[in-house]
Order: structure tokens, then C-alpha cells, then sequence
């Protein structure tokens, strides 16, 4: 007789398991079309279409970024949603056998009870693991909550009771072959009972099995098991790169306050505290915790919408300013240092920015020092309170081709509000200026007709004065006939490329490269010579907007490279984890709170390399880190420089310092 | 409760460098940023918090030209309700007293509880246009005022005066306020806010409709001459104190006994 596995033996009364299932399985379907519909409420974003497989690969099936840096919780996950997915396809193939053909025979059977027994064993392994990390090593900064115990503990208990149900049934069985279930036949051999004491227990811990099973599946869409349904779409979503800028009036026009891609992010969020453990914000004890604020922002939708319920058509828009409470989301420094950590792609960082904008809507509840900036950007276009006419002092004494004033050029040198109006800055621009000039490379200034690229009035939130200052900038690049820019502030570089990309085709169509790009270039080509000035050791801070933002981190540092007597050491966090400066976001013109500051955390990390110089990329870098050595004592042992700016001392005949 | 806020469109001076028509009557304009006045804005805010706790209206009015029209739009943004603009052309040149007259056609013109206007403005810094309108109006009214209360027919207000000291009054409505700046926390107006009320209509005044004729306003009808503008001559060197923060803290000490800061 071939091996094979009776459906229902020993168990009566199928219709009374049948009348539960489809019951676990209408409050399955409830839920989930509960949910579905949430998020379908949602207003839907363009996006380049294109289903990116190697991520979802990656993220999905081989939860590549749970593994990255937190081995054990990449274990942990496989084991449990592998031992879950084979039990669930085990189920279903179970199925397929006892209502239309009967294929679980022989070999083919044993490879699958096999597979089912290492499948069960492997759940029970990751479930373990997964309450020694959270309650015996206790993982950094681990948030548990009740909900947390309900899932790991209603799984642990399906499973074992499956293995328990199996080995009362070999320990009653008598087979005329032995199953390839060692866990099972470990069980019917320790159970010690009787055949019919083994019938009986199969009979009641089958039910007790079967019923705890189908209340895991009534559940699932109301837990934190949705992650299961809403994880796949968004890593879905975030391979199909957003390629569209919808304006505030176009907004005003859906149905929605939420977009779709934000209410799934809210349901694909198992708190599992990442974002909270990188944040530059939380790192520096100040209250922001992008986890607490997709926590707070998801139980705001429940409460407004009921678990689960849509909105009754009609029903006032949400009042999303209320989503989280007080100040935190004005600490967000737009770094995107959470949204690159967690594994589901939640972008925290793009909810506290949706709610930023809600505030500056509404009018109330904005930072007075934020609000004063915005009022700065809306008079000066810039936010330093500049006037138009000091806008090229920064480059007095220097002949330099201002289109403004009549000169031509299609190679625009965006300059940027800080270089331009900073009186230690200005030094950058006119670096540049030299090693243009050194390299023989053509470009020109906007001169007054320059403003600011406003990057972070976005990340701020106030997306009518983004819209008007980029539409200022893209017209005179249109009316000065620019088909290259080139600028030493990341933040103009992301308008200039991300934003402007997204909000029309042909603003996007130009060139973009960070003076450090370009500088990259004409070292490579020959046009640039650096001399060698003596020995130096610098280690390169990467700005957010640079590197994780638009995945610039070899360009800077194959410039530093280049320059003969200059060894580079990374800090320890670098490239794609690089600590942010904690100037993003109009973080600049918040009030950091009283503890240690987040650039005094980053000075105190470059100074443990042992470099004697910080170079960096970005005005908001340069001017946090450079008041970070002072406050923190750093003074005399550490100084910071722009790339550009040591660039320009190794151009030949230029004086050593 | 029916409020009217005097505002006026001003140059931001704070930051700016501030050259000299060479006719010495006024400064060069180009590069300056313009916006409204701080201390309007924080009346306008004001007249909102009235409104919003009491009902009624909120009416802004300057006078200008159609330069001035994304001020009272501004205005319009935050949550009053209607603008007025007094055309500004005939108001060339005109002292506070012929500002004051032009507003007290606007006021007039309507039934308003409460005047309200910035305590100064940010240019040429009078302070002078509410009391001298209230003057026309032969109605009470309080300067520097830094809260205000709607008591019934009255309105319970608080001063700032010299050395810290606050002085509370109770005036009867109708009533002219001049407001200090910290009276509130202006609420910001957005882009897009002040795009929702593009086209909410602004009626503009000439001098018949606020009952004026062309006597007695401009440089002619006015009580104040304006004779030059001068920079004022810089002041003496500061003197640096040098050495080490123990030694520096000592000499400041040192200064501030010698001249009788310290018993």
C-alpha cells in the first residue's frame, strides 16, 4: 500500500468544521475588503509603471533588508513566513487532493509531509527566536505592545498543536509504512498512550487545532498580520518610482486627504522600530519617533474610520493636522534615513511631511522660527533674509559671466541661498569659480534672477511656495536657453532632478550634476590638475540629499581621492547609513532641544577616526558640523571644509595654506 | 462685531542695506522686499481671534495702488472677510493726517465696532495714523495695546508703557486700538491659501467715495514737513576686550563697576 494521509480520519461531524471555515473565511474576506476599500480610498499617485521582481525578490521572498544588519531578525522572519507560507500551500494542495484528484500518493506524498514537517519545525524555530530577541537579548529599543504577544503566541500554538495532532495520530495509526515526520513520530513515541487513548487525543486536539487555526484566520486582516497583504503592494508601489507632483489645487480636487499609498504604508507597519533606531532626531533624545508617528497617524485613521470601515461618502475630510500630536513632526530632518531602513518601504518621512503640509494649510500649530523663514523665502526668495541686490557679493572682485546682466552660457552655476548670503560660505562659490576657471569650463550665473530652489520649504511642507520658486528658477532656465546646471548644494540638485522630473517632463530634461560630479569629470578627463600640498587625513560626511537621497556617494569621494597627498578614512556610519547633520527639513531653523545635538553626535564620529579634517558637500552639513566642533569642544582638533573649498587649494600655483 | 484693520503694504528694512534717493527724500526702492507691515499683521490676527470668539466681520482696508492689492489678499487668506483699497494716488506725499483722513472714509463708510491698526509702521514709523483717526473719529482709543478683551459694549485692553509696566483700560465701543507686536501668534498664511482668494473682488475708492476732495490730500494739505532723510552718523568703535574668557569676564565686570552697574 502507498503512504498517503486520510483526510478527516478519526473526525465526525464535517459539517461542523465545514460551517467554521466558511465562517474564519467570510470574517477573512470582511476584513480584508474592509481594508481594501480603506486604501482604495486613498487618492492614487503616477508612477512609472515597470514591476521591479528583484526587489520585490529581495524585500519579499528573501526579506533581504530584515537580514541586512539585523541577521538574527532576518532568520527569525524567514523561518516564521516560510513555515507559514509551506503550511498554508500545504493546506491548499491537502485540498486539491480531497475534493478534485487525488495526487498526495507514494513518494510525491512523502516529499510533502517532509516539507510540511520542516516547514512546522522552522515556524516553531523563527517563533522561539523571535521572543528570545524580544524579551530575552532585548533588540535595541524594541517596542512591545499586547498585539504583539496575541500573534507570536496564537502561532506558537497552531503549530504546536499541529505536531501534537500528527503524533497522536502515528501513535493510533497502524501503517504499513513510516512517515517521514520525525517531530511527529517523536511526539507519538514520548505521548506514552494507549491506541484508544491516542484516538482520543487526536479527536480533541484536532478540533482544538482546527479551531484555533480558523480564529487565526478571522483575525488576520484586523492584526498586525495585514503586513502580510499590505507589505508586498507598497515594496510593489516603491519599485515603480513615483513620477508625478501633484500641486495643492490638484489635491484639493480628490476625494481623499490620504493617498492610497499612504494608508497601505499605515497598514504595512508592524512597529518594528527601525526607522526609530536610525532617525537622526530620536538618536539625539529629541521627541520625534517616525515609528510613533506611522503608530499614531494609523491609529488616527482607525478611530476616524472605525476598524477597518470606509467613510460614508460625503463625510467631512479628515482633519489631518490632528494625525499626530504637538512638535514632533517638525523634527523630522527629511533625511529618509527610515524610509531606506524599513523592510516594508514605509516612507515615515513622507507622512510627516503630508502632515507638515496639513498644518501650514490650516495656518496653525507652525514653528514660529519656521514660519518667519517661510515669510523670508515668500519676500527675499531666500531664506536668509537677503536682499536681491547683495545677491552676487559673493563673488566680488571675481569675473564672473552673470546671464542677469547680459552675459550668455548654457551651463547655469546655481549658487544657492546659503553660498551666496553666508559670509563663511561664500568661499564655495568662489572655489568653484577657480576651478572652473583652472579647468577652462564654461559656465554662468543667474545672478539676480536666481532663487531659492526651496528643497526644504517641501520637506516643510508648504508646497505652494515650492511650486512658485521652482516654476521661477525653471523659467529662467528656459529663458537663458540652459541645457547643463551645476551646483554645490544637494538640496538644489534633488529640485533640479527628483522634484523637477516629477513635475513636467521638460523641467526634468536638463542635465543636473553636483559640483562634485563635475569636478569628478574633469579630473577624469585631464582638464583639472590638483598638486600635492603634504600629507592630510580627511574623512567625508555624506550630505542626505546627496548620497541617500540621489545615491551620489562615489563622486565626492573619488574627487577626495584624487588629491595627492589626501587619504580619506570613512566613519563608521557612512555611504547609505551616514548620520544626517540634522539640518534638513527646515531643521535648520528649529531649535534643537537641550541635550546633544545630532552634528555634535557626527563630529564626535569623525573625530574617533582620527581625520583632522571633515569635508562635506552642503551648506546646511558645512554650517551644522562646523558649530558642532565649537559647541562640543572640538575646536583646534577637527576643522570642517566643503569639498569644493579644499578642492581649490590644490590648484597649482595656488598658495598652500 | 464689526471690525475694520488698517494695514500697509511696507519694505522689509530689517536686513537690507538702505540707500538714499539722491534727492534725499526717500530711499531706493529696487532691491527691497515688500510685505505687510509686522505690526498690522498681528492686528489683522487679532481682529481674526475677536471675530472667531465673538462672530461678525472682519473688514482690511489701505490705501495703495494695485501693488498693494497681494497685501489685502494676504489679509483675506488668514480669514478676514472683506478688503477695501482707498485708491492711493491722490494720497501721494500725504502726512499721517492725511492717511488718517482717508481711512476715516473707509471707517464712515460703514458700521464698525472696532478700529484696529498696527501700533507703527515698519517705514516711516509715525505711530501716529490710528490715534490722530480716532481723533476724527471723536472716538476713544488706546496705543500699544497688548490684549485685548470684548466686554459687551466695552473693550477691556492692556498697554505697554515704559519699564516693563502695563496699563489696563476700559474703553467704550466704538473704540480705535493701535496693536503691539506679541499680542498673538500670527497664524501663517500659505501659497495656497492666498491663491484660493485670487478672485475675491476688491472694491478700490476713489477720494469722492470716502468723502475726501483733492485739498486735502498730498504733500500740499499736509500739517507735517518733511524736510531731508539722513543716515545717521556711525557711532564711536566698539572697543574688543581681548584675552581669556576668566580674564575677559573680569575686565566686563571691571567696566560695569566703574560706571555704577554693580553696588
Amino acid at each position: 500500500m502507498q503512504p498517503f494521509r486520510e483526510v478527516f480520519w478519526n473526525i465526525g461531524h464535517h459539517y461542523i468544521f465545514y460551517s467554521l471555515a466558511a465562517l474564519a473565511t467570510a470574517v477573512f474576506l470582511f476584513g480584508l475588503s474592509r481594508r481594501w476599500k480603506l486604501w482604495r480610498s486613498g487618492w492614487l499617485d503616477k508612477r512609472d509603471g515597470g514591476f521591479d521582481w528583484r526587489l520585490v525578490l529581495e524585500r519579499v521572498f528573501l526579506n533581504g533588508s530584515i537580514v541586512k544588519g539585523d541577521p538574527l531578525g532576518g532568520i527569525t522572519h524567514l523561518c516564521i513566513m516560510w513555515g507559514f507560507i509551506l503550511l498554508f500551500l500545504g493546506t491548499v494542495l491537502s485540498t486539491i487532493d480531497h475534493w478534485i484528484i487525488s495526487y498526495l500518493r507514494g513518494d510525491l506524498y512523502c516529499v510533502y509531509a517532509f516539507v510540511l514537517e520542516a516547514a512546522g519545525a522552522a515556524l516553531i524555530v523563527g517563533l522561539v527566536l523571535a521572543y528570545l530577541r524580544r524579551y530575552v537579548f532585548k533588540r535595541e529599543k524594541m517596542v512591545t505592545v499586547i498585539r504583539d504577544h496575541v500573534v507570536l503566541i496564537l502561532l506558537f500554538f497552531i503549530a504546536v498543536t499541529g505536531f501534537m495532532v500528527e503524533g497522536f495520530r502515528l501513535r493510533a495509526q497502524t501503517l504499513a509504512w513510516r512517515e517521514p515526520s520525525p517531530v511527529g513520530q517523536w511526539i507519538a513515541g514520548v505521548s506514552g498512550l494507549s491506541v484508544p487513548g491516542a484516538h482520543l487525543a487526536h479527536r480533541i486536539w484536532w478540533w482544538i487545532h482546527a479551531i484555533s487555526s480558523l480564529s487565526f484566520i478571522g483575525y488576520f486582516p484586523f492584526s498586525k498580520f495585514i503586513h502580510v497583504v499590505a507589505a508586498p503592494i507598497n515594496v510593489t508601489l516603491e519599485g515603480m518610482h513615483l513620477n508625478s507632483f501633484l500641486t495643492l489645487e490638484e489635491r484639493e480636487a480628490l476625494k481623499s486627504d490620504f493617498s492610497f499609498r499612504e494608508l497601505l504604508m499605515l497598514d504595512a507597519c508592524t512597529q518594528c522600530n527601525r526607522c526609530t533606531v536610525v532617525c537622526p532626531s530620536s538618536i539625539a533624545n529629541e521627541p520625534l519617533s517616525p515609528r510613533k508617528v506611522i503608530d499614531e497617524t494609523g491609529r488616527f485613521v482607525r478611530r476616524k474610520w472605525g476598524f477597518g470601515l470606509v467613510p460614508r461618502r460625503g463625510e467631512a475630510a479628515l482633519a489631518k493636522a490632528d494625525a499626530v500630536e504637538g512638535d514632533p513632526v517638525w523634527f523630522c530632518t527629511t533625511c529618509s534615513h527610515c524610509q531606506r531602513e524599513c523592510p516594508n518601504a514605509i516612507s515615515p518621512m513622507d507622512v510627516i511631511r503630508e502632515i507638515r503640509t496639513a498644518r501650514i494649510e490650516g495656518g496653525e500649530g507652525v514653528p514660529a522660527n519656521i514660519q518667519e523663514m517661510l515669510e523670508s523665502v515668500y519676500k527675499f526668495k531666500n531664506p536668509w533674509q537677503g536682499s536681491k541686490g547683495k545677491r552676487m557679493d559673493w563673488a566680488a572682485g571675481l569675473d564672473v559671466p552673470v546671464l542677469s546682466e547680459g552675459a550668455s552660457g548654457t551651463r547655469c552655476f546655481y549658487v544657492g541661498c546659503t553660498f551666496a548670503y553666508d559670509s563663511r560660505l561664500q568661499e564655495v562659490p568662489r572655489s568653484a569659480v577657480a576651478i572652473f576657471k583652472a579647468a577652462r569650463h564654461g559656465f554662468a550665473v543667474l545672478g539676480k534672477d536666481e532663487v531659492c530652489c526651496s528643497e526644504f520649504i517641501r520637506g516643510v511642507g508648504e508646497d505652494g511656495l515650492f511650486t512658485e520658486l521652482a516654476g521661477q528658477n525653471a523659467d529662467a532656465f528656459d529663458r537663458y536657453g540652459i541645457t547643463e546646471i551645476v551646483t554645490p548644494c544637494p538640496h538644489g540638485f534633488h529640485t533640479f532632478t527628483n522634484e523637477y522630473r516629477r513635475m513636467a517632463p521638460a523641467m526634468g530634461a536638463r542635465t543636473v550634476r553636483h559640483v562634485s560630479q563635475a569636478i569628478e569629470g574633469l579630473l577624469a578627463s585631464g582638464a583639472l590638475t590638483l598638486e600635492n600640498r603634504g600629507e592630510r587625513t580627511v574623512t567625508y560626511h555624506d550630505p542626505c540629499f546627496l548620497g541617500r537621497r540621489n545615491g551620489v556617494y562615489d563622486a565626492p569621494r573619488n574627487v577626495l581621492k584624487s588629491i595627492p597627498g589626501v587619504r580619506v578614512v570613512e566613519m563608521k556610519r557612512s555611504r547609505e547609513r551616514s548620520l544626517c547633520c540634522g539640518g534638513g527639513g527646515g531643521r535648520m531653523w528649529v531649535e534643537a532641544g537641550e541635550g546633544e545635538k545630532i552634528a555634535e553626535v557626527r563630529v564626535r564620529e569623525a573625530a574617533g577616526t582620527g581625520a583632522e579634517t571633515i569635508v562635506t558637500a552642503c551648506p546646511f552639513c558645512f554650517t551644522n558640523l562646523d558649530d558642532a566642533v565649537k559647541t562640543a569642544g572640538f575646536e583646534g582638533k577637527i576643522v570642517v571644509k566643503d569639498l569644493t573649498e579644499l578642492v581649490a587649494e590644490y590648484l597649482p600655483g595656488k598658495r598652500a595654506d | 462685531m464689526e471690525i475694520l484693520v488698517c494695514v500697509k503694504k511696507v519694505p522689509d528694512t530689517s536686513d537690507a542695506e538702505v540707500i538714499l534717493r539722491s534727492d534725499g527724500k526717500g530711499i531706493k526702492e529696487d532691491d527691497l522686499a515688500f510685505g505687510i507691515n509686522e505690526w498690522d499683521n498681528y492686528a489683522v490676527e487679532e481682529a481674526i481671534r475677536i471675530k472667531e470668539a465673538h462672530g461678525g466681520r472682519v473688514t482690511v482696508a489701505t490705501i495703495g495702488a494695485s501693488d498693494s492689492e497681494d497685501v489685502l489678499r494676504r489679509c483675506l487668506a488668514m480669514g478676514a472677510d472683506e478688503a477695501v483699497m482707498i485708491d492711493g494716488a491722490p494720497f501721494k506725499g500725504s502726512d499721517p493726517y492725511g492717511i488718517a483722513r482717508g481711512l476715516r472714509g473707509a471707517v464712515t463708510k460703514g458700521s464698525y465696532d472696532l478700529v484696529l491698526a498696527g501700533a507703527l509702521a515698519g517705514d516711516d514709523g509715525f505711530a501716529m495714523v490710528g490715534p490722530v483717526l480716532a481723533g476724527y473719529l471723536g472716538w476713544p482709543h488706546a496705543t500699544l495695546v497688548t490684549s485685548v478683551a470684548v466686554e459687551g459694549a466695552k473693550v477691556a485692553v492692556t498697554r505697554e508703557l515704559e519699564g516693563g509696566l502695563e496699563e489696563m483700560l476700559r474703553l467704550e465701543l466704538p473704540a480705535v486700538l493701535t496693536i503691539q507686536t506679541g499680542i498673538n501668534e500670527p497664524r501663517y498664511v500659505s501659497i495656497m491659501g492666498i491663491r484660493k482668494v485670487r478672485s475675491k473682488e476688491i472694491p478700490v475708492l476713489d477720494l469722492t467715495a470716502v468723502g475726501l476732495s483733492a485739498g486735502e490730500v498730498g504733500g500740499n494739505a499736509n500739517l507735517l514737513r518733511e524736510l531731508a532723510l539722513a543716515v545717521p552718523p556711525a557711532g564711536k568703535e566698539a572697543e574688543i576686550i581681548e584675552g581669556t574668557p576668566a580674564e575677559i569676564a573680569r575686565k566686563i565686570l571691571d567696566i560695569v563697576r566703574e560706571r555704577g552697574g554693580v553696588a
